[in-house]
């Protein structure tokens, strides 16, 4: 009766025809960016690791866009020297690219913003109201394949440090708001550089905190970076063996979001396990750990792996369910140094909207759901409500496939305030 | 649709030379047949007509005065049509007229006993009242003449109130005629019959066009001040299809009103903007006319009289808006009494109920004199949804926990005073309230801050009284106050809305009749409130910009207001005849909006001129022909949240918009008439958002628009079988939001909106109606094209953000959708029963509403409407 009513509503308001669903992976994903850090201050070094799959198995390496400081200086004088990159032909100021000694930039007006040293920085800080969408406009400077190159940092994680200031080159070309992220104070740095710092700046809202934003954009892509102008939209493309722009399908282009605070600290949710089918699954790995683990995916119901029948029936929604639930406790140890044992809310209390307006939120959480077989009941669960607080209903289930073979499901947990983990577990459906 | 009716003053008149008059003579009788079933049932009835006659004294048209039902009124058309009468003449030339006639259906009597007949009466009398048309005015010393079948007279003259009587006159057919200095003559054939008294109300009308005559105002006949008003009357209301008889659902079947999304109850007029129109009740706003934002309208349908609905260039009566005005008229209680089976009477002093049940909500009414005062009367109602009793496991099927299931409650209390026709006061309560609190378990997925707590509420209430008074033959007064409270409360999750306001509305007008043909309206009229808003939310984004990240990790601005708004305005214009065929209305409004600081000024000026009277004998009937146009400045105040200290900037400009417009009304023949208008609006100083030079928001009036259109109307009005109309609109609404912004189209804009519509009454309570819509798709701004890809993952939500095209720049497939409507009523001895079915979307059109993304935006589809929705009604009345 229930299903019945269920379905006649969602007849009533209207649907179209089904699509693919977040929460099955079968095409190349990116499902979760840990960071060390979600809120951090100047100068601290915070990991960003990626947790994505393929479902073809390509070898793919992800790409983040960053640069050392060394480099930071070569972008800022191939701007200073109002070169184009993208022009056609080559625009001369441009040669300073190969050799950056050469390019323009007056040494004689104070330091330059930046050290020849290895330490990388994210190429936008601070952007205009906040957004990743201001922040595209310095990732045009990959629309040079040299830039680039330089920017492309390889790796399943990178570790950046928060810039202490931002500095805008003197260049006519680049719009007032333009800024790069700086690791020096602005006393150090000489006036040819309008300066800003410290990293926090004065919100809209004068009862929030001074904060400051870092982006960190990355690239997923199975074939060659590439850049074309286009008049909507962004120009970075993937482009297969034939020089042919993949899909979203196929290339994923992102961003992950730390906020800079002097004072407020953010932690990561923490995830203790997994259950599948009502049972704890030992052979689970957690957070970045899951990224040093062998790939393999197992061949067999041997060992620890869990293991379930195929679903034998010819209706897809008639094939058995099995439960699945993170290990998310409520309460957890509370990091002290005294060793006192006091345990706290996994669900951290919102400080900035305590600070700003004397309100007692908690953070929102939630959890995505991903298998690449089978088929999940729902994509996304509330864990924890700000208002109402924790919801224990927070798992869900998985309808079994009906190809034998290996399984593996991932749950990435979130908080509202970009703290992330996860957990994944291979299984094994045996005919 | 404006009346035809041309307005005048009333003036003290100078001895007019008397006209002479012939009065029209029955040169041919047709006699009606009696209906099968009521003379089966054993029925009889007195039908009174309104004949049309033309020149030459045919019938043209015949409509019954009061109808009395079972077939009589029909039959009685059917023969009057038939009837033939020499021409009245007026001054020696033949004159179309009014002409009352009455049929009087009887059964033959079975021959009276012998030791009865005796002792039976030998005469009868006659007699009346004499009253004004449309009016309670008596017509004091006027002379009746009552004329018998051989040709002798006798006559009586009303007295002070009206009333006249002849006694003792020989049993058999008498024509009584009246002949009153101003009014078209009358004549109408009465039976007389022995020891009975036959008492009749007669209502004369004025004549229009004798010179000298004395004119006279009659209250709600006057031409609009407006260009164009339209007023959709309760027999239309309520049988409108696909509406489920919802009042407010009727103004989308109007020209120039487009179709919102889905079940979104938002009125886009004429291409402005939804905030740009607002909704009275009786001229107090209100802050919401749906409950749920679409599922039925907060005032039901019962309590209406009409509504007025204004669609641009309206008079300077309204202010501080710049798209459209709908007023709704709460009704005046009924009183009047009906016999058996629903058969009027001229009674008054009756109690009536009704309970209504249909697939959503039960409803129920009463309303009465109070006491036994014959001035005072009272209708109280209520409402409750029922949604809740069933949505809740459907809800929870789906994932949600429901802490409040929606639920939603009206309540309407009317108390009415009505002395006199010169005076009336009326008070009312009336409120609404929704609410609902969910906990969403699975949060959406391209947006999981859609997720958890979820808590919606709006209520408000009015305390309203209204009084109209005739001060002197020359001045009227109308008055107006209104006080209330509306909240609205959103959350969700850390997100929150919440608002309390405390209005109180005011009006004053009066109207001074300063000459012939000149009438001067000066008003003020005065919204305040205290106000107090909690808002915590992420800014929005500048237009132009793409989707600006998943609001779950957004992080919100709070901003927390306490202060007293308030806005004046001052009015007046001049309604000046300046001819039989001109009118001219300018005016001028002057208005203060406290919260921005500023004050505008908004002249305006329309006219109406009868090209062609009805009496040019250019048409090969009496038709009018009327040019009118407008022009005038509207002005509206920023809304709240673009001058806020935290989300906007202050010291902004009014919005501002020129409006002109041109058109022709035509009547085709007594019951149809057509109606094309051509509107321009130009806007300037809209509210713009951009960024300034330090990268925060700010709001300026950088924004500018146009928009265009031509409306046509051709419509039947309501008769006792059939009512109905086709509107057609084509339009273009165009915005650019300030300098380095191209111009775009609006996101409501809708090219082609064609609606056809009709109500047709079978007979024996059935009626059966229709309703087909054709219109332009909407507009969405679709993802950006390869070889960009369409959207960026954003890794704090794990989710995906559209990078968007051309802002709508692409429009979805035309929508067409069919609805119908059927009704029948049982009219029993004391109460009536009645029952409808109406159908939305009776072909099952799969209409598109938008288009849907998969998690990456890699693959879309349509999102398609409502399927086929029949409702089901219930009604039992008294």
């Amino acid at each position: 009766m229930k299903k019945w009513l269920a379905l006649s509503v969602l007849a009533l308001t209207g649907c179209g025809a089904e699509l693919e669903r977040s929460s099955e992976v079968d095409t190349v994903r990116v499902l979760g960016v840990h960071k060390t850090k979600s809120y951090a201050k100047a100068g601290d070094p915070v990991t960003f690791s990626m947790l994505w799959h393929d479902a073809d198995g390509r070898d793919i390496t992800p790409t983040w866009f960053a640069a050392t400081e060394a480099e930071m200086d070569l972008v800022s004088r191939v701007l200073e020297s109002d070169c184009d990159p993208t022009a056609e032909p080559p625009d001369p100021d441009c040669e300073c690219l190969a050799d950056p000694d050469g390019c323009a930039g007056d040494d004689n007006q104070g330091e330059r913003p930046w050290d020849p040293t290895d330490a990388l920085l994210p190429l936008c800080a601070n952007p205009p109201r906040d957004t990743y969408f201001e922040c595209l406009q310095l990732h045009n400077v990959l629309a040079d394949s040299t830039l680039r190159a330089l920017a492309s940092k390889p790796g399943d994680s990178i570790t950046l440090n928060v810039p202490t200031s931002t500095v805008h080159p003197p260049s006519k070309l680049l719009p007032q708001e333009f800024v790069l992220p700086s690791l020096k104070a602005c006393d150090e740095i000489g006036d040819a550089f309008a300066c800003n710092d410290p990293i926090y700046h004065a919100p809209p809202d004068p009862n929030l905190p001074d904060f400051g934003s870092m982006f960190v954009f990355f690239a997923l892509c199975p074939g060659e970076l590439g850049f074309q102008n286009v008049s909507e939209g962004f120009g970075l493309t993937c482009n297969d063996d034939k020089g042919e722009a993949l899909g979203t399908d196929d290339f994923v282009f992102g961003y992950s979001q730390i906020f800079l605070y002097e004072n407020i600290e953010n932690r990561t949710p923490i995830v203790d396990g997994i259950r599948l089918a009502g049972m704890d699954v030992p052979s689970a790995c957690i957070g970045p750990s899951c990224l040093e683990e062998d790939d393999a995916l197992p061949e067999d119901c041997d060992g620890d792996v869990p293991c379930f029948e195929v679903c034998t029936e010819s209706d897809e929604d008639d094939c058995p369910e099995i439960d699945v639930k993170p290990i998310i406790p409520e309460r957890v140890s509370c990091s002290d140094e005294d060793g006192s044992g006091a345990t706290c809310d996994n669900a951290e209390p919102d400080e900035v909207a305590k600070i700003a307006y004397d309100r007692d939120y908690d953070e929102q959480m939630w959890i995505r759901y991903y298998t690449d077989q089978g088929r999940m009941a729902s994509e996304v669960k509330l864990l924890n409500d700000a208002t109402t607080g924790w919801n224990d209903d927070y798992g869900t289930k998985l309808r079994l496939p009906q190809e034998p073979g290996p399984l593996r499901v991932w749950a990435v947990v979130y908080d509202n305030r970009g703290g992330q983990d996860w957990v994944r577990v291979d299984a094994f459906v045996k005919e | 649709m404006p009346r035809g009716a041309q307005g005048a003053a009333v003036r003290e008149a100078e001895p007019p030379p008397k006209p002479t008059v012939v009065e029209p003579e029955l040169v041919h009788y047709e006699p009606p047949v009696y209906p099968p079933e009521a003379k089966a049932q054993g029925l009889e009835a007195e039908v009174k007509l309104r004949l049309t006659l033309d020149v030459e004294g045919n019938v043209t048209a015949a409509e019954p005065i009061d109808k009395v039902g079972h077939g009589f009124d029909e039959a009685a058309v059917q023969a009057a049509l038939k009837l033939k009468f020499s021409p009245a003449m007026v001054n020696g030339k033949p004159r179309a007229v009014t002409w009352g006639y009455v049929y009087r259906f009887t059964l033959e009597q079975a021959e009276p006993e012998a030791e009865a007949a005796a002792e039976a009466p030998s005469t009868g009398n006659i007699g009346g009242r004499l009253l004004v048309a449309g009016s309670e005015l008596p017509l004091a010393g006027t002379r009746v003449v009552v004329r018998a079948v051989d040709g002798t007279e006798t006559s009586a003259q009303t007295d002070e109130n009206g009333n006249w009587m002849l006694e003792g006159l020989a049993p058999g057919k008498y024509q009584v005629s009246v002949s009153a200095e101003g009014f078209d003559p009358f004549l109408l054939e009465e039976q007389v019959d022995a020891g009975q008294v036959t008492e009749l109300t007669y209502r004369v009308s004025p004549v229009s066009d004798v010179e000298g005559a004395i004119e006279i105002e009659v209250r709600g006949e006057r031409p609009p001040r407006e260009v164009t008003k339209r007023t959709i009357e309760r027999r239309e209301i309520n049988r409108i299809p696909g509406t489920s008889g919802d009042a407010l659902r009727s103004l989308q079947s109007l020209p120039g009103v487009a179709r919102p999304p889905g079940l979104a109850g938002l009125l886009i007029v004429r291409g402005s903007a939804p905030q740009d129109t607002t909704t009275s009740v009786d001229g107090a706003y209100v802050p919401i006319i749906y409950h749920f934002g679409g599922l039925s309208s907060v005032v039901p349908t019962e309590l209406l009289d009409r509504i007025d609905f204004y669609p641009g260039n309206f008079s300077v009566r309204y202010g501080q808006v710049q798209g459209g005005i709908v007023d709704v008229a709460l009704r005046k209680p009924d009183t009047d009494c009906y016999g058996d089976y629903g058969a009027k009477t001229d009674k008054k002093g009756c109690y009536h109920a009704m309970g209504q049940v249909d697939l959503i909500d039960g409803r129920f009414l009463i309303q009465g004199p109070v006491g036994n005062s014959k001035n005072w009367s009272f209708a109280a109602a209520g409402r409750r949804s029922w949604v809740d009793a069933w949505i809740k496991p459907v809800l929870e099927e789906a994932g949600a926990g429901v802490t409040s299931a929606p639920v939603y409650y009206d309540y309407q209390l009317i108390l009415d005073y009505r002395p006199s026709d010169k005076e009336t006061f009326s008070t009312r309560f009336y409120g609404s309230d929704d609410n609902l609190e969910i906990l969403i378990n699975d949060p959406l997925a391209q947006d999981p801050g859609f997720g958890g707590n979820l808590t919606f509420g709006t209520a408000f209430q009015r305390v309203q009284s209204v009084y109209r008074t005739e001060l002197s033959p020359s001045v009227e007064s109308e008055s107006m106050i209104a006080v209330g409270r509306d909240q609205v409360d959103f959350s969700l999750g850390t997100f929150l809305f919440d608002l309390n306001v405390y209005p109180l509305s005011l009006r004053q007008e009066f109207g001074f009749k300063v000459a012939k043909g000149v009438r001067i309206n000066a008003g003020l009229d005065f919204l305040s409130a205290w106000f107090e808003v909690l808002v915590r939310a992420p800014p929005p984004p500048r237009p132009g910009e793409p989707d600006p990240g998943p609001f779950a990790t957004q992080p919100p601005a709070e901003t927390h207001t306490e202060d007293f708004g308030f806005r004046p305005g001052w009015y007046a214009d001049v309604e000046w005849q300046v001819n039989d065929r001109l009118r001219v209305v300018p005016g001028a409004r002057v208005d203060y909006a406290q919260d921005s600081s500023n004050g505008d000024f908004s002249p305006r000026i329309t006219a109406r001129y009868l090209l062609i009277g009805e009496n040019d004998n250019v048409w090969s009937a009496p038709r009018k022909t009327t040019l009118k146009g407008g022009a005038g400045v509207f002005h509206q105040p920023p809304q709240f949240q673009e001058t806020d200290e935290v989300f906007g900037t202050q010291e902004l400009l009014s919005n501002r918009s020129y409006h002109y417009s041109l058109g022709v009304e035509q009547e085709l023949t007594q019951q149809v008439d057509v109606s094309v208008e051509g509107f321009y609006k130009d806007l300037t100083n809209q509210v713009s958002r951009d960024a300034n030079a330090s990268g925060a928001f700010t709001y300026a009036n950088e924004g500018t628009g146009e928009i265009m259109g031509l409306e046509t109307l051709l419509k039947y009005k309501p008769d006792e079988r059939f009512f109905g109309w086709l509107a057609y609109t084509l339009s273009k609404s165009m915005r650019d939001d300030g300098p380095g912004y191209p111009e775009r189209m609006f996101e409501w804009d809708q090219t082609h909106n064609l609606v056809i519509l009709g109500s047709y009454r079978l007979g024996d309570g059935w009626e059966f109606g229709a309703r087909f819509r054709l219109i332009s798709g909407g507009l969405e701004t679709p993802v950006a094209r390869p070889p960009s890809l369409p959207a960026i993952y954003a890794a704090e939500a794990g989710s995906y953000v559209p990078l968007s095209g051309e802002q709508f720049s692409r429009r979805l497939p035309m929508f067409h959708q069919l609805d119908v409507r059927l009704d029948k009523a049982w009219q029993f001895r004391t109460w009536r029963f009645s029952a409808y079915l109406d159908i939305q979307n009776v072909y099952n059109n799969a209409a598109v509403e938008a288009t849907g993304y998969n998690y990456n935006f890699s693959q879309s589809t349509y999102q398609r409407g409502l399927p086929i929705l029949p409702s089901l009604g219930l009604r039992g009345e008294f």
